[in-house]
């Protein structure tokens, strides 16, 4: 019985190694995606108040017009 | 060429090419990974951000020596520009710090200065709109913008550096010294170049939409006296 209590004890222990051993550590710093959502995020921004004054000029090139 | 097109042309070629050197020429620092990339895009908008306030802080000067709207134009312009790139650093930022310190926002020296130079100028605009005679306003705001970039530097520069902070060096670090490989540096420098174009052409057209708002206004005027 207690035997029997060991092994199962064992096997439960070596399942959780395993696990651990299945998942990969996370690296860091080599997430290559932060750096092209840093990039984008500039890019948009950058675009998006380009688009925003360029819609107000041609609003107003439009009424100084009339 | 039109319009000053082969300046724009010439701008756009070169930030595809500092692009592409950021991912494919630059290699990598060892304690960063592929995150040392971010560098090349986030340190620029910093430091436009620094020099936009600069400019606003000239032009607030000049303004209030010669009373001229175009200097007022310049700096409401250059502030704005100066918060966008600000908003800009700081998210960028924050995307980065995710990645290696886990975390977006953890109050670090640098975030916190960062943090209180925005409200400083989310303040200059709302001190802007709370005011309609147009010439008190621009003397108010250029009173307040000379003051915000006299604290510009202690929040940019200063506060960082008194306080242990988790961000990497500074390019201008406490040894006074650059450490960064020749070709990072190529491709660091091409950025900020491009980046401070990139600058003076939004300045451009923004200072346009303003002087356009200033023709309407006294086009407006004259009108409804004639009537």
């Amino acid at each position: 019985m207690i035997n029997l209590a060991k092994v199962l004890d064992a096997v439960a222990q070596a399942d959780s190694a395993v696990a651990q051993m299945a998942q990969p550590e996370k690296v860091v710093g080599e997430n290559i995606f932060v750096v092209m959502a840093v990039t984008l995020l500039i890019w948009f921004g950058i675009l998006g108040y380009l688009f925003y004054v360029d819609m107000k000029l041609r609003k107003l090139n439009d009424r100084l017009a009339e | 060429m039109r319009n000053g097109m082969w300046w724009k042309s010439f701008l756009a070629v070169w930030m595809s090419v500092v692009i592409w050197a950021a991912f494919y020429y630059a290699p990598r620092a060892k304690a960063l990974g592929e995150t040392t990339r971010v560098l090349f895009f986030h340190v620029p908008c910093a430091w436009v951000a620094t020099l936009s306030f600069i400019v606003a802080a000239i032009a607030s000067i000049l303004y209030l020596r010669n009373a001229r709207p175009q200097y007022d134009w310049v700096a409401y312009a250059s502030s704005h520009l100066g918060l966008l790139f600000t908003v800009l650093a700081s998210v960028t930022g924050a995307v980065w710090a995710n990645e290696i310190w886990g975390d977006p926002w953890n109050w670090d020296p640098r975030q916190t200065s960062i943090f209180f130079l925005m409200l400083i100028y989310a303040a200059y605009f709302a001190l802007r709109s709370g005011i309609e005679d147009p010439a008190k306003q621009a003397r108010l705001a250029a009173v307040y913008a000379i003051i915000a970039g006299v604290a510009m530097p202690f929040f940019m520069f200063i506060v960082p550096r008194i306080y242990e902070s988790l961000h990497p060096d500074p390019l201008i670090n406490e040894s006074g010294k650059v450490k960064m490989n020749g070709k990072m540096l190529q491709v660091f420098l091409s950025s900020m170049f491009g980046f401070t174009v990139l600058y003076f052409w939004m300045l451009r057209q923004k200072i346009a939409l303003l002087r356009g708002e200033f023709m309407l206004m006294k086009k407006l005027i004259q009108e409804g006296e004639a009537r």
